[in-house]
């Protein structure tokens, strides 16, 4: 059976650890919309190499710290 | 997870749809009253001419009336205001979406030269052209909504 796997983030926890930073806020660091934010917090959506090496270089993280490659959470 | 209400993005699809089923609608009705009449052979082409055009200009200006119009109801039912960047998500949706609609405007350029190979009028060929016009826009406007409310 295949596995399907997603892009997860652990942007939520970071934007706690960097003066409760909000989405907004990231969102106008790295000149996206934040539905943008909030669908890549979620994983509903996989950004570019670009902007993942913005958001991490906002949080002075590398691009692995903060995005990992896993296998998708069951919702059910 | 709990959904995210309406984006401004899925309220103007949803309200582009219903534009585009109207002004196709009354296409088609004018159509269905050309071929029911005593000759509707008689001048066909500047019949479909008219049509073609009528729709382009009619188009262009309905949606630019109702983008106006729906970006002040908008404002003031939501105190949402239009987003004023396009950004990578955007893009992407956009580009799916627009992929979409050439497919099918593609096809139906393709289905309606079949046509007039088999039945040698000009009457399914511009139905079917019109058709295809219809759907490309009802698919692209569907692709939207649907890949919005995927990522929200």
């Amino acid at each position: 059976m295949r596995v399907k796997k997603v892009i997860a983030n652990k942007i939520r926890i970071l934007r706690f650890e960097h003066d409760e930073m909000t989405q907004e806020q990231l969102a106008n660091e790295t000149a996206v919309t934040r539905q943008t934010i909030a669908a890549i917090e979620n994983s509903k959506y996989s950004p570019t190499l670009e902007l993942a090496f913005k958001i991490a270089d906002i949080f002075d993280r590398s691009i692995g710290e903060v995005f990992s490659y896993e296998r998708e959470k069951d919702s059910t | 997870m709990k959904k995210q209400q309406l984006g401004y993005h899925e309220k103007r699809s949803i309200v582009s749809l219903f534009i585009l089923l109207a002004v196709y609608g009354s296409m088609f009705y004018d159509a269905a009253v050309y071929y029911k009449s005593d000759n509707p052979n008689k001048e066909l082409l500047n019949f479909w001419g008219n049509q073609f055009l009528g729709l382009f200009l009619c188009l262009i200006v309905v949606y630019l009336v109702v983008q106006f119009v729906f970006n002040k109801i908008n404002k003031k039912l939501t105190g949402e205001n239009r987003p004023k960047i396009k950004d990578e998500r955007d893009n992407a949706i956009e580009l799916k979406a627009v992929n979409a609609s050439h497919y099918i405007l593609a096809l139906g350029v393709f289905v309606a030269m079949l046509s007039a190979l088999s039945v040698q009028t000009f009457s399914p060929i511009f139905l079917i052209i019109m058709v295809s016009f219809m759907l490309s826009g009802i698919i692209a406007d569907v692709i939207r909504i649907v890949s919005y409310r995927k990522t929200s």
